[in-house]
């Protein structure tokens, strides 16, 4: 039995504009999600912002409820029996807050193992063995306000785990930090994988979901359009081509016109400053450079790449499908 | 659930007490309160009693600081971002938020120690309560009648956050109808049965009778069942406002 | 031409803008209900403690409310712009600083008239105490100089406000201190000598203390001295926070502490 399944779950914000005639606009934050997280699993919920892995998040944390649809963890359902899921999960989200900084590390943590009614005698020992996992073990006593970053994102992901729950939410866990803290605290994450939790990471870094996750579903616009492992996705575009070039100043119409050549299935503009860099996915063994340059024929053009593609390109090809 | 409470509590009072402007309200205002109060009581023709003074400028700080603390709890732990993680976890959200409004009033210790230390140095006033004892059970008797009607203001303000300045003005006008610097029985007999239902009346009650002589036990029960009743009030303001957060999304957890 | 246009327009902008008071949820209880019910509740404790005089706290607690809205308007005003992060481009603007915070400062005293005018009617129909007409000019008179004196040191927690954040507990302290020492409550012949001469020293004293005279039959001319005292403490004050102003925003521009906020 999954131990994370949700079915069609459907969210919809209500939000109402203006001030003499009152408008009702409903935004579908989450439209039809269903997927199925097995016990021991890393399942990354990949998306831009805005896309819903958020929302998706606070349904199953209990903190927001469906508008349809069902979501259950542990065969518990989110929205009826919301106290007993709560006993069984961790939530972590990423970014400094979340934290009381007045206090000390090891306060924060007794007042949590507190709410989540760990018992007084296990406690102590329990704490222990957090703060050694996310290395904070010396440095309790001080106040969290006098942490960096990264050890406060640790300590986010100790208190998740001060009741030991089976399953964890990491919600954009590695947000903000510096290249070295979010190793360390992907590491970190990879370890409680192997020590048997089931975990749900959200994120926008394709990279990171590659790293970790055993599973992906790319979310974007409330719909995953796609789920698969890291490799099923790559190969999604792996009968694909990669052509990158360098412009300064390519006008729209002549981005149309490259997008309009036979054999390219997608161009994406990445804005660099003076530069822009043109991505242009096209079906393997379509010799298109040559197509391609003579459609920017009159703009600047820097360096031409020519590549395999990557897991990134799948994630661009998906999510900019929609 | 008990540990759970004293333990919360415990915190917030730390929390609290290394905020200088809780601290400095906490211990400052009273002795503006009482010194007015001693000086109109010397020169006025009622014989009205100094220590008196001092336990109403307490307990009138007391429901001050509770008050205010209580409107702004639940905004302070949205803003540290901690209101999301407290609605997650398994424990009911009332025996959250009830410590912070008892830590609070709580802060009433500093209260009366400045007070009573500010009267005893520069007004020559002693400290000699008729029964120690009871004076010493009164107190947290007080506190927590006081602190669970800022739960109760709390979870309602949660609901109608434009009331919040409403409430704030309140302030005085509780004052006046808790009996704590004027007799009751100067005011109009219709606010006689508004005191009862306030818990500073009862606080203050407890206090008074301890101190002065008289038998603060009912009082001080008084205080207990008040309490109770303002914990179920709050629990169903509570229980409204976690499904409506829940549903509509329209109390922002963050 | 320039000075008076920053004056008023330049004031008056600037002031609805970050005076967030003037939401009526906001203002009616805190400015209009909060005063009146501060002065029934220190005549009752007048009247438990046996002194038969509701008048005496009436002018006293009514007075005090411009206080209350002058010092924290003005307190706002420079916290706010911090806040909206516009006190880096007010001060480097070329119009003159003074005319600006002047500009500034004429809603907060004209806020710090009404505030009163209201607390004296509502408190003297509450109360029922009769306030007789003649005594209309005197205390207008008063009005508006405690209202100059007290926007004046008001400036004082402006200046402040460029230097350090904690300025609403020093504000919250000051006052706390005037409710007891400026005679709003206790006459100042019950006060120790020295407290009498640090409250003389300080704005609302005077004032009060000719209002009541003038509500209990003296004429304008006799309160003369007392109104002429009020202004006086004023000036001063203003002088000192314009001083203020100017040595606090040098040495803010000096240790770059105006961008740190």
């Amino acid at each position: 039995m999954p131990v994370v399944e949700t079915h069609e779950l459907r969210r919809v914000y209500k939000s109402t504009t203006g001030f003499v005639r009152r408008r009702v606009k409903a935004t579908e934050a989450v439209k039809g999600v269903s997927l199925q997280i097995e016990e021991g699993e890393l399942f990354g919920l990949l998306g831009p912002n805005g896309a819903g892995k958020t929302t998706t998040i606070k349904i199953l944390t209990t903190l927001l409820l469906p508008t349809s649809g069902s979501a259950t963890v542990l065969g518990f359902d989110v929205a009826k029996q919301a106290k007993e899921v709560r006993r069984q999960i961790g939530y972590v989200f990423g970014g400094e807050r979340g934290l009381y900084d007045r206090l000390s590390a090891l306060d924060n943590l007794r007042y949590f193992a507190d709410i989540y009614r760990v018992p007084p005698r296990a406690q102590r020992s329990r704490i222990d063995e957090l703060l050694e996992l996310v290395g904070l073990k010396g440095r309790e006593r001080e106040r969290v306000e006098t942490y960096s970053r990264g050890m406060k994102q640790r300590l986010h992901i100790a208190r998740g785990l001060v009741h030991d729950p089976p399953v964890l939410f990491l919600d954009e866990p590695t947000i903000g930090l510096d290249p070295v803290g979010a190793r360390e605290l992907r590491g970190t994450i990879a370890g409680l994988k192997d020590a048997g939790k089931t975990i749900l990471l959200t994120t926008h870094y394709m990279f990171e979901a590659d790293d970790l996750c055993d599973r992906i579903a790319v979310i974007a616009s409330g719909e995953i359009v796609a789920e698969g492992t890291p490799a099923t996705l790559k190969s999604r575009v792996a009968e694909r081509h990669v052509i990158e070039i360098e412009v300064f100043g390519a006008e729209a119409a002549a981005i149309d016109r490259v997008r309009a050549l036979e054999g390219v299935s997608s161009v994406a503009v990445e804005d660099h400053d003076q530069a822009q860099l043109l991505v242009v996915q096209s079906a393997r063994g379509a010799a298109l450079v040559d197509s391609l340059l003579r459609e920017l024929d009159g703009t600047r053009i820097g360096r031409v790449v020519s590549r395999e593609p990557t897991l990134e390109d799948a994630y661009v090809d998906l999510v900019g499908a929609t | 659930m008990i540990r759970l409470a004293a333990r919360g509590v415990l915190l917030q009072f730390k929390i609290l007490s290394q905020s200088a402007f809780d601290m400095l309200n906490a211990a400052f205002w009273p002795l503006v309160f009482a010194t007015i109060a001693y000086y109109l009581f010397r020169s006025g023709s009622h014989a009205r009693s100094l220590f008196d003074a001092s336990l109403g400028a307490t307990v009138m700080t007391m429901w001050a600081t509770c008050g205010i603390g209580a409107a702004f709890a639940v905004q302070w732990q949205r803003r540290l971002g901690t209101l999301e993680l407290l609605v997650a976890s398994p424990t009911p959200f009332i025996a959250l938020l009830a410590p912070i409004t008892i830590a609070y009033a709580a802060l009433g210790i500093y209260s009366l120690a400045s007070t009573l230390l500010w009267g005893r140095v520069l007004f020559g006033i002693p400290v000699d309560p008729v029964h120690p004892f009871l004076f010493v059970v009164s107190l947290p008797a007080a506190i927590l009648a006081i602190g669970m009607l800022g739960l109760l203001v709390s979870s309602t303000l949660i609901l109608y956050r434009a009331a919040g300045a409403l409430g704030n003005s309140l302030e005085y006008p509780i004052w006046l109808a808790t009996g704590l610097l004027v007799p009751l029985s100067l005011l109009p007999g219709w606010v006689r049965p508004i005191s009862w239902l306030l818990a500073p009346t009862w606080g203050m009650r407890a206090l008074r009778e301890s101190a002065l002589g008289g038998s603060p036990l009912p009082a001080i029960g008084w205080c207990l069942v008040t309490s109770a009743a303002y914990a179920a009030l709050a629990a169903v303001f509570l229980g409204h406002f976690e499904r409506l957060a829940r549903e509509k999304a329209s109390f922002a957890l963050t | 031409m320039n000075w008076l246009r920053v004056f008023f327009v330049g004031g008056l902008t600037s002031y609805r803008a970050l005076f967030r008071w003037l939401n009526p949820w906001v203002y009616v209880p805190l400015m209009l209900l909060y005063p009146l019910f501060q002065i029934v509740f220190f005549a009752y404790v007048g009247r438990g403690a046996g002194l038969g005089s509701d008048r005496f706290f009436l002018i006293g607690n009514a007075l005090a409310t411009i206080a209350v809205a002058c010092l924290f308007g003005m307190g706002q005003v420079i916290g706010n712009e911090r806040w909206f992060m516009t006190l880096p481009a007010l001060l480097s603007s070329p119009a003159s600083r003074l005319a600006l915070f002047l500009g500034r400062s004429l809603p907060t005293m004209l806020n710090g008239i009404f505030v009163c005018a209201f607390a004296l009617t509502t408190g003297s129909l509450v109360l029922g105490v009769d306030l007789p007409l003649g005594a209309a000019g005197g205390l207008a008179l008063a009005i508006l100089a405690c209202a100059f004196s007290c926007t004046a040191f008001g400036m004082w927690f402006g200046a402040l406000g460029l230097r350090g954040r904690n300025v609403g507990i020093l504000a919250n302290l000051i006052d706390g201190i005037m409710l007891v020492v400026c005679g709003v409550n206790v006459p100042l012949r019950d006060l120790p000598g020295w407290v009498q001469t640090v409250a003389n020293g300080l704005p609302l004293t005077h004032g009060i203390g000719a209002a009541r005279r003038v509500v209990a039959g003296a004429s304008v001319g006799s309160v003369g001295h007392a109104l002429t005292m009020e202004v006086v403490v004023g000036l001063v004050y203003f002088v000192v926070g314009v001083g203020l102003l100017h040595v606090f925003e040098l040495e803010g521009r000096r240790t770059a502490s105006l961008e740190a906020f």
